[in-house]
């Protein structure tokens, strides 16, 4: 049984007490600071709620070969460094786009360059689970 | 070595003493007269050194201005400009109509205030989301890119001869640099290294070496409802090609959200580069201004990287530092929509 108020919840109130309590209680850097705290919690909230990103499944499938998720990533960015393979590879660029839209909707849902990305690419459109 | 974090230790410059006696000494010099002096305080804002503000009156005239200043014995990578060298850019760019700050003077080790220098202050906005947004730039906001063509193509023009010496660091020196630092970074993207990959195949011929800004973008600019009134940041002012002025100001995170406005968020890339032009008399391939745009985007995304890397490093965590590492991500989805518009 999960212990309550659970993670969420604590984070949700640290959040909110940045935001509510301290930030009109600094000022210049220090609110500055508080707010962007804020954002951090929210953006570890997003992290915890996210589906995980299959990154070493979806590496073995595209290089071919099982490994270490680590040792798979350097290898895949060593072969696009040295050109042995292309963003027009097979796969290549469905896992560049999958992998970069799965840490951006956690890091920043709302940049701008999101709305671009998931016209192009619609299964990545929908918004992270809050 | 970031370029920020180098120079950008959170006491900075706390070292150093500040009062506004110690300013009127300096106000007293600098302006020949004694000098009265109020309203000081320091200016949040910068991201490395410090900036103070403060009113000077001498001989029943006052005025605003700032002091921009580092401790004596700061480290500083070997790619920015040492405040002294800062003060001389701005100097010559301004002889060359480039809209700067008036520099008043150099700090001297006598005057006890670290290295810098004073300028006057100017009025108006520099951040980018109140310019792109709010209704009283509204008017203005059409011309800015333009504008900024212009300001770059008087910047481009100084003459080699009024400025210290500088860094000379062109396409192919700042790839392989970029290519460095990203494999000292200890983070693996493999965006990065299909981008430098990309910008590898793409270098362009080179181009004679001019005086380049270095960290012309929105945010860096101070801008009235008239336009431009001025051009800041001279820390990461080089000898190089002009395309990279140009294509740093289109990097999309500059464009703070108007991702249809390549130029800073207001304008396009015609218009910024017919404003070029216009001054110059010649006009800058976009292929050229689209490898620098790519390349600014990485330099970016490192950047991200190595703010984190450098205060996690002093075991001092920052959580601004840390939110910006995660800021690279933003980077790498860029260099694909650029990299794929460009295939």
């Amino acid at each position: 049984m999960t212990a309550k108020p659970d993670a969420d919840t604590l984070l949700a109130s640290v959040a909110d007490f940045l935001r509510r309590e301290a930030m009109p209680r600094l000022s210049g850097h220090a609110a500055f600071g508080a707010r962007v705290a804020a954002n951090a919690i929210d953006l570890v909230r997003r992290e915890l709620a996210a589906a995980p990103f299959p990154k070493g499944a979806r590496l073995a499938s595209l290089l071919g070969h099982d490994g270490d998720e680590a040792a798979l990533e350097r290898e895949l960015a060593a072969s696009l460094r040295s050109g042995t393979l292309a963003l027009g590879s097979p796969g290549v660029a469905a896992y560049l786009w999958d992998d970069v839209l799965a840490r951006i909707a956690i890091d920043q849902p709302a940049y701008a360059s999101r709305e671009q990305a998931a016209s192009r690419h619609p299964s990545c459109a929908q918004e992270p689970s809050e | 070595m970031s370029q920020d974090a180098a120079t950008d230790s959170p006491a900075a410059a706390a070292t150093v003493p500040m009062s506004e006696a110690a300013i009127a000494r300096l106000m007293s010099r600098l302006l020949g007269q004694e000098a009265r002096i109020g309203g000081l305080a320091k200016l949040t804002g910068g991201a490395s050194q410090e900036s103070w503000a403060f009113r000077a009156g001498a001989g029943g005239r006052e005025r605003a201005y700032v002091l921009r200043r580092a401790p004596p014995l700061e480290r500083r990578a070997d790619y920015t400009l040492s405040l002294e060298e800062q003060a001389a850019v701005i100097t010559a760019a301004a002889s060359a109509g480039v809209p700067v700050p008036d520099v008043v003077g150099v700090l001297e080790p006598a005057d006890a205030l670290g290295s810098g220098f004073v300028m006057t202050a100017v009025e108006g906005e520099t951040i980018a989301r109140r310019i792109l947004r709010d209704a009283r730039f509204d008017a203005v906001r059409p011309r800015l890119a333009g504008q900024c063509g212009g300001i770059l193509a008087r910047i481009h023009s100084v003459d080699a001869r009024r400025l210290p010496p500088l860094p000379v660091s062109d396409a192919r020196a700042q790839l392989r640099d970029l290519a460095r630092r990203y494999d000292q970074a200890g983070s693996v993207r493999p965006v990065f290294d299909l981008a430098l990959r990309w910008l590898e195949r793409r270098l362009p011929a080179p181009a004679p070496a001019r005086l380049v800004h270095g960290d012309f973008r929105n945010g860096n600019l101070i801008i009235g409802e008239d336009g431009v009134r001025a051009v800041l940041d001279w820390e990461l002012t080089h000898l190089g090609d002009p395309a990279e002025d140009l294509g740093w100001l289109c990097v999309r995170s500059w464009r703070f959200g108007k991702m249809d406005a390549p130029a800073g968020g207001f304008g396009g890339y015609a218009d910024l580069v017919d404003g070029y032009q216009a001054v110059a008399g010649e006009r800058i391939d976009l292929d050229r201004i689209r490898f620098w745009e790519v390349l600014g985007t990485l330099k970016w995304g490192l950047m991200c990287l190595e703010m984190f890397a450098a205060s996690s490093e002093t075991g001092q965590l920052s959580v601004e530092r840390a939110m910006i590492g995660r800021r690279a991500s933003e980077t790498e989805l860029d260099l694909l929509i650029l990299i794929e518009e460009a295939s």
